[in-house]
């Protein structure tokens, strides 16, 4: 985690990120304004948070499918609260997904179920809910309470209170995953379940903690991003999911669970972001945005599995001593089958 | 050795006429063990003698069924891990469970080892660092991700999790199996360090060389027996491999061949990451070969590596005069006639929740599906067929294969290869978790097979086995090949000795 | 359960051992029928307009669609890769595929011909990845979203039109009072069964599914059977794809949004087992037509889609748990 080895890493993945701003930079007028330095950094914080949280579920070698849903969900709780003030408005709904996240993750845990198919059904599920709690309709937030999204627009040259909610936050999850011993557990459980396990440690705490954060933050960026917009509706984030992962994959999180720093998901949102806020200033229709994203995804995708324990890698050796021998003229020699003790 | 006090305290760990049995399998008749203060006992024993049971009674993992546990003179139950922790009992497995993407600090202090305020590396190193010293590590890092470490040092850091958790009790399961030879010396004075540090020290191993150069005492365990325990000065090698074999020789072993027929498999100074010292090997049609050795002797590691699992790095196999591929693959084995049965059936030698007939057909799926249609005629013909050939019931067909007694699943899992004909069967462990009645019955199959034709190549840690029915023997010792000889030519007591402590072996 | 269509012993053998297979061979799929059945009763009991052939018919047309692609994505979960979450994308995929290649032209047979290689390939390359080591339901994720945004390159976020008499008798037309899509839907389940209980491939899927190390160390193709189950899943994505365009004569990016839920929602309800191993497309088929007639029941309760879906995802929970806790094994970590 902070050996040299991944510092390595990460200074590869900032310099991939470098690369995308400068590109655009130089062939797109604007790019490099601080007008645009500012929407990108907005458009980071949405993902930028739930990735976060998701990212965590990850380390732990698990995946919380639902984080779009719950978004929709808690944007919407928002709006609908926004009478009260925004602090009372993000912190409800914030308080009613980690509420749902700590549920989901001691399930995940205690049933010993696969996070995938857990969540597939709970993404399913609150999607619903985000339909029957808006009442099928987009809720807009009342004329009065327009307040609340002024000053969450509110712009300190680059940076936005959204935005800034979203760096401390990734410092403070950073903080719990790298001084914590239910960080370091994390990890172990990604990592190496099994051995975890036998070394004592149960993956119950751990994974609730990753859920909870997941939901919780998934709440909270959503909450955020409607009282900003002004509305929220029940189909909203729903490339939420796809974006979130990719941006984990970017910064290096492995889907094989125990490798991966919130520096790494840091610097993989703003690729990400970079890369789309570049097609977006070139006047790219709003499907290429998708199509960005799964291209990407997917090749991130396969640099991760060449990096983890997969059969490529003593595929890859069988093909070396292959083709070593066969350039070796091989002489048949029966060697005596006994070899006489040292 | 240790600061022994002989015997006038209470031993810091006394167990009494301890019995465990799993249905029907006694694995522990009524043994003691004790073990003094600041001592070194050394828990000797054939595989299946009942050490692994009493060091998981010990851990928590598993409750005895009768007798008494004596801490510090104390009665104590020891049915939970937690239980056992606080009673200041520690374990360290055969299977290593350091985390390797963590840093070797972080292994000491996870696991519920107390480690108060936050986690700072430069704290944890700071608190690794009297750990790491106790055991050997000086020179490491206490930042250094383990994944990079050694097997010796991964096995002295599991040490050091043990000490962080301040118990008094050690067992160290055969922690030298996968060493080399200066690893292993520095696991050993790391051993007699602690021992002098006042820690107890239960040291289960089958090297027994290291036995004589680090114990005090030693305690063997036979058939679920124990043997009242005895000073290493009193005893010699001899008395000690004595003690240990001898297990009622039932007559379970088919006679073995008179001849052999053509030569079909010459293995050729092959290497593999597990076996650095280049292994030759030749056999015969109708030829059993068992290959003798225990953890980390490489007997599984040669058996792998002709079926091609392991990747082969150098070195020639030809199998009935075919040249296998350099690093050939699991099915270019299959292909040239090579059948491999893993020590683990559960893991990849069976299905479990699939029919017996379906198990036994999958290897030969392509010759009972001619045009890729399954012909229902063919695989009743198959595993007709094979069934009869190990004698497994054809009632049988129908059943998941999971629900089987073990002596069945064995036989499903050797049988499925004779669909495809193969002219080398190579197996690991051929009667592992299989009952006495059913291993004489595999025995008997795997010979009359052999006169058929198949040569046989097996692997197993029981030497009974390997006197009984192999025809040649070849021994294994940390990854090198002793010798091989004619089974007739050498007794299991020399066998023992060989797998054990080769040095002093006459040949 | 076991898996549907094993090779029993026969009548050389003892009589007793020769009823045993055969009834407990089809029993998961009699229990399966028996549980329909009793559901379409209730139903109907429940409410009047349930039983009328129109209804029934709107449920079939709308279960044949979910019900051909679960077909396909069954060999998925039997082959333990759990699901892809890129067939409603490919089915649009394929659609847009087919319109464009007609709206410029081509015969229809060439069309249809085209669309499903290219969805072959699509089916390939995800398959692949996944072979190599990749998670599926991210690769799928992944590979929903590029397809998405092709669908969108490709039709410039305009729906394709499609004038061809042809393909709009493919689309609406009801040969022998039964629409085409069921039609479709028979004959893919006859060859989905025949496919997974008398092929090779078939068993080798099942094996895979059941232990992938047994299979690996017994000398199968692991990689090979995983490529092709994308590949069986993807082309019958293509072709709901092609009647979703045929039934309305366009091809429109914003169809099949909620089809992967309903195919999931199918094969988990049909009693395939997450893990793999064993299930059968036949069951899934079920599963589809129960799914569809949830939907119609709920739909003519006045429920809202919000509650629809909600209750949908409740179910699938509920079932996956049920399953798991009965089965006593981890979801396949």
């Amino acid at each position: 985690m902070r050996s040299r080895i991944l510092h390595h890493d990460l200074i590869l993945r900032i310099a991939l990120a470098v690369l995308v701003f400068l590109f655009f930079a130089l062939t797109t007028g604007g790019y490099a304004s601080s007008g645009n330095i500012y929407a990108i950094l907005e458009s980071c914080a949405l993902v930028g948070i739930v990735a976060a949280g998701l990212g965590v579920t990850m380390l732990a070698g698990e995946l919380d499918l639902s984080v779009g849903s719950i978004a929709a969900c808690a944007g919407i709780v928002a709006v609908q609260m926004s009478g009260s003030g925004v602090v009372v408005a993000v912190a409800a709904a914030t308080i009613a997904g980690v509420a749902f996240g700590v549920v989901q993750g001691a399930l995940i845990a205690r049933l010993n179920i696969s996070s995938l198919v857990f969540t597939l059904g709970t993404f399913i599920a609150l999607r619903g809910v985000a339909y029957v709690l808006s009442h099928e309709q987009t809720v807009t937030m009342d004329l009065s309470n327009l307040a609340i999204t002024t000053a969450l627009r509110e712009r300190f040259v680059i940076f936005s209170p959204f935005s800034l909610t979203m760096i401390a936050l990734v410092v403070a999850v950073g903080y719990v995953l790298r001084y914590t011993r239910i960080g370091r557990e994390i990890y172990a459980i990604g990592g190496a379940r099994k051995e975890s396990r036998a070394a004592g440690i149960s993956p119950s705490k751990p994974l609730i903690l990753a859920f909870a954060l997941s939901a919780g933050l998934a709440a909270l960026a959503g909450s955020l991003s409607s009282l900003r917009s002004g509305s929220a509706t029940p189909s909203g984030h729903e490339t939420l999911l796809v974006a979130a992962v990719t941006a984990a994959l970017i910064g290096g999180i492995s889907l094989y669970g125990g490798r991966g720093s919130m520096s790494g998901i840091f610097v993989g949102v703003l690729t990400l972001q970079f890369l789309l806020s570049g097609l977006t200033l070139h006047g790219a229709a709003f499907w290429a945005a998708s199509l960005a994203t799964g291209a990407v995804l997917l090749v991130f995708l396969v640099l991760d599995i060449a990096n983890g324990s997969s059969p490529i890698g003593q595929s890859l050796r069988r093909f070396h001593i292959a083709r070593r021998s066969s350039r070796i003229p091989r002489t048949q020699t029966t060697v005596s089958a006994s070899t006489p003790v040292p | 050795m240790g600061s022994v006090d002989n015997g006038a305290a209470p031993p810091v760990l006394e167990m009494r006429s301890i019995k465990k049995s799993y249905g029907s399998v006694h694995a522990l008749r009524g043994v003691d063990f004790n073990l003094r203060r600041g001592e070194v006992m050394a828990l000797l024993g054939e595989n299946g003698a009942g050490k692994s049971t009493l060091v998981k009674i010990l851990a928590g993992l598993e409750s005895a069924d009768e007798g008494t546990i004596l801490v510090d003179g104390e009665p104590t139950q020891l049915g939970s891990t937690r239980r056992s922790r606080s009673a200041g009992i520690a374990v360290a497995e055969q299977e290593l469970s350091v985390i390797g993407p963590l840093s070797a600090a972080e292994n000491i202090f996870l696991g519920g080892v107390p480690f108060k305020g936050a986690w700072t590396s430069a704290r944890l190193a700071k608190e690794a660092r009297k750990h790491l010293d106790a055991v050997g590590l000086e020179h490491i890092d206490p930042r250094t991700p383990v994944e990079t470490l050694s097997v010796a040092e991964r096995q002295l850091i599991e040490i050091g999790r043990l000490l962080a958790r301040d118990a008094k009790i050690l067992i160290l399961d055969e922690p030298t199996a996968a060493l080399s030879d200066s690893d292993i010396e520095r696991v050993k004075s790391t051993v007699l360090r602690l021992a002098a540090a006042g820690h107890s020290i239960v040291y289960v191993t089958h090297r027994l060389g290291e036995v004589f150069e680090i114990a005090d005492r030693i305690t063997i365990f036979r058939s679920g027996r124990s043997n009242p325990p005895c000073n290493v000065s009193d005893v010699t090698l001899e008395k000690v491999i004595e003690k240990m074999i001898g297990r009622p020789l039932e007559d379970m072993f088919p006679r073995r061949a008179q001849s052999f027929r053509a030569a079909i498999l010459d293995v050729a100074g092959i290497t593999t990451r597990e076996l650095p010292n280049p292994v030759s090997m030749q056999l015969h049609a109708g030829e059993i070969i068992g290959v003798a050795g225990q953890l980390g002797s490489g007997s599984g590691a040669l058996v792998r590596a002709i079926s091609g699992v392991d990747v082969v790095e150098s070195g020639s196999i030809v199998i009935d005069g075919a040249l296998l591929p350099p690093a050939h693959t699991l099915t270019d084995a299959i292909k040239s006639g090579i059948a491999y049965c893993s020590s683990d059936r559960k893991l990849d030698g069976i299905f479990a929740d699939l029919t017996v007939s379906t198990n036994l057909m999958v290897p030969a799926i392509k010759s009972i599906s001619p045009n890729g249609l399954v012909s229902r005629r063919r695989v009743r013909e198959l595993t007709h067929a094979i069934a009869g050939q190990v004698a497994l019931s054809p009632t049988r067909m129908p059943h998941k294969t999971g629900t089987l007694s073990g002596g069945n699943q064995q036989k499903v899992a050797l049988g499925k290869w004779l669909g495809i004909s193969p002219k080398v069967l190579l197996v690991q462990e051929p009667t592992r978790g299989v009952d006495i009645g059913a291993r004489a019955e595999i025995y008997q199959h795997l010979r009359t097979l052999a006169e058929q034709g198949l040569a046989i190549v097996f692997a197993s840690s029981d030497l009974e086995e390997v006197h009984g029915l192999a025809d040649t023997i070849v021994t294994m010792f940390r990854g090198r090949l002793i010798r091989t000889v004619p089974a007739t030519s050498i007794s299991t007591h020399e066998v023992l000795r060989d797998i054990t402590h080769p040095e002093e072996a006459q040949i | 359960m076991s898996a549907v269509g094993t090779t029993t012993v026969t009548s050389s053998d003892p009589p007793k051992s020769a009823d045993a297979p055969a009834a407990r061979r089809y029993l998961p799929l009699a229990g399966a029928a028996v549980a329909l059945a009793t559901a379409i009763i209730v139903a109907g009991l429940t409410n009047e307009a349930f039983l009328t052939t129109a209804n029934a018919l709107a449920i079939l047309r709308s279960a044949a669609l979910t019900g051909i692609v679960a077909l396909g994505a069954t060999f998925i979960t039997v082959a333990g890769r759990f699901f892809s979450l890129a067939l409603g994308q490919t089915a649009v995929f394929g659609g847009v595929t087919f319109a464009l290649l007609m709206s410029h032209g081509a015969p229809f047979a060439l069309a249809v011909v085209a669309t499903l290689i290219v969805t072959l390939i699509l089916g390939a390359v995800q398959g692949a990845l996944v072979s190599m080591g990749a998670n599926p339901i991210v690769t799928t994720l992944g590979a929903g979203a590029l397809l998405a945004g092709l669908a969108g390159l490709a039709t410039g976020g305009k729906n394709v039109r499609i004038e061809s008499t042809s393909v709009e008798w493919w689309g609406n037309a009801r040969p022998l009072g039964v629409p085409t899509q069921t039609w479709a839907f028979l004959i893919l389940i006859v060859v989905a069964w025949f496919v997974m209980s008398k092929t090779r491939f078939g068993r080798e899927t099942v094996v895979t599914g059941a232990n992938r190390a047994t299979a690996l160390s017994s000398g199968i193709a692991v990689w090979k059977v995983t490529t092709v189950v994308f590949v069986v899943a993807s082309v019958a994505a293509g072709i709901v794809g092609i009647f979703g365009a045929a039934q309305f004569s366009q091809a429109r990016i914003s169809e099949f949004g909620g089809l992967d839920f309903d195919v999931v929602a199918a094969i988990l309800i049909g009693g395939t087992a997450i893990q793999g191993g064993q299930g059968s497309p036949t069951r899934t088929a079920l599963g589809a037509v129960f799914i569809a007639m949830l939907q119609n029941y709920m739909l003519l309760l006045g429920w809202s889609f919000g509650i629809r879906t909600t209750i949908m995802g409740a179910f699938i929970l509920v079932v996956v748990v049920s399953f798991h806790l009965v089965r006593g094994r981890a979801g396949a970590k």
